[in-house]
């Protein structure tokens, strides 16, 4: 019979995926890939913005897709119509990828030396904050029909991006919203985030967050 | 709901923690959140209750959250075992 006793750990709960991330990320720099993790609520227009930059930087530079969703392959169907390689991670019951989901897809996906890789995550402006997937860039996306207090309202997606997209930019002239508000928010809480006020659908504005991301 | 996989996390630790320590029973999971961690502390407690009950090394284990001011802290900080 053992006896009973306390074992004092002190573990980072999170450290786990922390060191996927770390790794993930080693793996990304030695062979000259950019990695940009893409998130945001569903339905803010992330598949139309990646289908709208992989048309125009398809030729210039080699590109990756990742994409996370609960169920389907419709999105990576989308982005493989644009005759870019894409691979469909389904969560299933998960709210957000981790580290190990993007290790084992980039295992999968035989990724050329200094490509563009993109992972869309799962839409959801909460859960997919905490977790790193050793991206070098997180880009998170909110269209102007989501109210401009949505920075205040999930403050932690936007303390961990460096870019946010405003999208959807064409449907201004219909609505209520105030982009100057949107960003005094989202500075707000990240005075570091860096602003592209797009419309994936019209291709408003892209030009600008082409030539900041393209290698 | 990523309380669900942190919970998950927070057996993984228990769990290598009590193996590693030749443990036939893990008694008790302490656990500290802050509250910047971005951890919701009862979705995260329903969460372990569910997950540590698929696994008879966890029989009867007791979780104790305790929760830290001003801190993005979230770490295992100790197990009792026999």
């Amino acid at each position: 019979m053992n006896e009973t006793r306390k074992v004092e750990i002190e573990e980072d709960v999170l450290g786990q995926n922390q060191m996927q991330a770390n790794l993930n990320k080693e793996y990304f720099k030695e062979r000259n890939i950019k990695c940009i993790n893409i998130v945001s609520s569903p339905g803010s227009g992330k598949t139309s913005l990646l289908e709208q930059t992989l048309m125009k930087l398809k030729d210039i530079n080699n590109i990756c897709v990742i994409e996370g969703d609960q169920h389907t392959s419709n999105d990576a169907d989308r982005i493989k119509a644009t005759g870019v390689k894409a691979l469909q991670i389904n969560t299933e019951n998960g709210c957000h990828l981790d580290a190990i989901m993007v290790k084992d897809a980039v295992n999968q996906m035989d990724i050329p030396n200094g490509s563009l890789l993109f992972i869309e995550n799962v839409g959801n402006l909460v859960c997919p904050a905490m977790f790193h997937l050793g991206e070098n860039i997180r880009v998170v996306v909110i269209s102007v029909t989501e109210g401009d207090d949505k920075p205040l309202k999930y403050p932690y997606m936007f303390q961990s991006a460096d870019v946010c997209i405003i999208n959807k930019i064409d449907l201004l002239p219909y609505l209520k919203s105030d982009v100057s508000k949107i960003k005094s928010n989202a500075l707000e809480v990240n005075p570091k985030l860096l602003f592209f006020e797009v419309s994936a659908t019209t291709g408003d504005g892209i030009g600008r967050w082409l030539d900041f991301i393209k290698i | 709901m990523h309380e669900l996989s942190l919970a998950m996390s927070i057996a993984d630790i228990a769990k290598k923690t009590a193996l590693k320590e030749s443990a036939t029973i893990v008694r008790e999971i302490e656990i500290e959140v802050g509250d910047l961690a971005g951890v919701d502390t009862s979705a995260l407690s329903f969460s372990l209750d569910a997950v540590i009950a698929r696994d008879i090394l966890f029989k009867d284990c007791k979780i104790q959250i305790h929760k830290l001011n001003e801190s993005k802290k979230f770490v295992v900080k100790s197990i009792v075992i026999d």
